[in-house]
């Protein structure tokens, strides 16, 4: 479960990113955090993940209390959750299956427990027959597809995904989506931050709108824009 | 940590060594410049120390008799000498007695002035029931008839002590100079590994990795560039030290001063360059992992 509870994040440059936010999300949820450019999106995302500390506020998520955590108890924290990007983040040097066992390696798994999970969600993304092409060697999609694998090897209890399909066309964004929903079938909670209207609408889930740094909507199975405030249409980007 | 966590950390160690290429060797030839810097320093600091301490104890007041002095005379100085409180024992050594140790000091060249032609001094050799009288005693040597110089350890040894000490002077403060350098050029060195891995580095902290799991790398890599560049000045000081100990050792011996054992000296010495070594590189490793690495 993840709460924040009066949230407020300045930025050192004395922006407010966010002001005042409160939001519950239960275990096995999936939400969309949709707003425009500058809304506050990926500030939000940084402090689940805590990439950022709020500046005002309480944050619980997976039984961390992110107020009061030591900076040494970090990885644990981030050890129950995977993190997807819009650039992908894959390392060029390394095959499609080192670069998800890496996430693993790096936490001290052993080799033999490495093999397995990789080739397990290899599979679960599609790409077992890839597991020895080098990154440049993919689609933006596969490359999408292996930054999942490597955010959901470790059996996070959340994946947070900041604009996962920003850089990939609307067919290659449907396939991650439907990874996303088949990851969250089995009862991990997905925070997607977007502002691809297509997506949101096609495929309905929680949406959690936040504007100028301030949650302005939070509907189940709703769409990208409220039907209330067409006037206020983002523009995409 | 385990096995694997240990090899993942020295495999990650080497490739950043041998990805550096240049800027490595240019740090490893900085730390080899110091460790030869602060060893002989080191070094010589150690010997004068000991010879400070053989001189501290030297109980001998060496007095020179004034050319054309009879026999006779001899004898009557021998007794005003004996009669100087706190003179133990006292040896008289001729001229020729004298030439015979230079010859085996400083070679056979010497030999030429044998007979009339020696222009060293009879000398009585004194021995002070205290190495703290020795002045005194020397003082009022001197001020007895037909003695033309009358001195002791400390005042024998000053001059190649203002030398030593000068050596030991510059080459500390060389040494300082050289440590910034080194330290210098191995935070260099480690900076453009962080800066080539920042990407890895930021996957390590997304999926969780600790704080001393991202580390390790780099402080290993800042040691290796420590210990690779201490191997070259350790084998020089070593057997640099034994040639010297060689040569010095034997124009000493028949002073009654002696350096230090190379034995007793090079393994203490070895290890506390190792040591040195390995702190710089440390030291440079995490100067940059301070600016550079935000985990
Ligand atoms: N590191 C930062 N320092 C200062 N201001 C920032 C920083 N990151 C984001 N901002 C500002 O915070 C606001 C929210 O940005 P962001 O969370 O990135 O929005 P979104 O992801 O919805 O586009 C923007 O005004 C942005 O300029
Ligand atoms: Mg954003």
């Amino acid at each position: 479960m993840i709460k924040l509870l009066n949230v407020t994040k300045r930025y050192s440059n004395g922006v407010e990113a966010l002001k005042n936010i409160t939001l519950t999300i239960e275990q096995g949820e999936f939400v969309y955090l949709v707003g425009q450019s500058g809304a506050g999106k990926s500030t939000l995302v940084k402090l689940l993940y805590r990439e950022l500390v709020p500046t005002e506020g309480f944050i619980t998520i997976n039984n961390f209390d992110l107020r009061q955590m030591r900076e040494r108890q970090v990885p644990q924290l981030r050890r129950t959750l995977g993190v997807v990007f819009q650039d992908f983040k894959l390392l060029p040097k390394m095959t499609v299956a080192e670069n998800i066992g890496y996430a693993l390696q790096v936490i001290g798994k052993s080799d033999s427990e490495i093999n397995d999970a990789v080739s397990q969600v290899l599979a679960e993304v599609g790409l077992s027959d890839q597991a020895d092409h080098f990154p440049d060697e993919l689609s933006g999609g596969q490359q999408q597809r292996v930054a999942i694998a490597r955010a959901i090897v470790n059996d996070p209890k959340t994946v947070i995904a900041d604009e996962p399909t920003g850089n990939l066309d609307p067919q290659t964004s449907n396939d991650i989506m439907a990874i996303l929903a088949r990851i969250n079938a089995k009862g991990t909670t997905v925070i997607m931050a977007t502002h691809n209207q297509q997506i949101v609408d096609e495929l309905p889930q929680r949406v959690v709108e936040v504007a100028h740094g301030q949650i302005i909507r939070d509907e189940q199975g709703g769409q990208y824009t409220h039907e209330l405030d067409n006037d206020s249409q983002p523009s995409a980007r | 940590m385990n096995w694997t966590t240990i090899r993942n950390h020295l495999q990650d160690s080497f490739k950043s060594i041998k990805r550096n290429g240049w800027m490595a060797f240019a740090a490893i030839s900085g730390v080899a410049v110091t460790i030869l810097l602060v060893g002989i320093s080191l070094a010589v600091v150690l010997n004068v120390t000991k010879l400070s301490r053989d001189v501290e104890n030297d109980v001998r007041v060496q007095v020179a008799v004034e050319p054309k002095t009879t026999a006779k005379q001899k004898d009557k100085l021998e007794a005003q000498l004996k009669d100087i409180p706190s003179v133990k024992k006292i040896t008289y050594s001729s001229k020729a007695n004298e030439l015979t140790k230079i010859v085996s000091q400083y070679g056979s060249s010497f030999k030429m002035f044998g007979g009339d032609d020696n222009p060293l001094p009879d000398m009585f050799i004194l021995e002070a029931s205290d190495p703290q009288k020795t002045v005194t005693i020397a003082n009022r040597a001197k001020k007895l008839t037909h003695v033309s110089r009358a001195s002791y350890g400390g005042s024998q040894t000053k001059k190649l002590f203002s030398t030593m000490n000068s050596v030991r002077n510059w080459g500390l403060a060389f040494s300082i100079l050289l440590l910034f350098v080194a330290v210098f050029l191995i935070s260099n060195t480690i900076r453009i590994t962080i800066l080539s891995r920042s990407t890895e580095i930021e996957i390590m902290r997304l999926v969780g990795a600790t704080r001393w799991y991202i580390r390790w790398p780099f402080i290993l890599e800042g040691a290796w560039t420590g210990l690779l560049g201490v191997i070259v000045p350790l084998i020089a000081i070593d057997l640099g030290y034994s040639s010297i100990f060689r040569g010095v050792g034997r124009q000493l011996a028949t002073s009654g001063y002696s350096l230090i054992q190379p034995q007793a000296l090079i393994w203490p010495l070895n290890i506390s360059l190792l040591v040195i070594a390995m702190l710089i590189g440390a030291f440079g490793a995490a100067i940059s992992m301070r600016r550079f690495l935000k985990v």
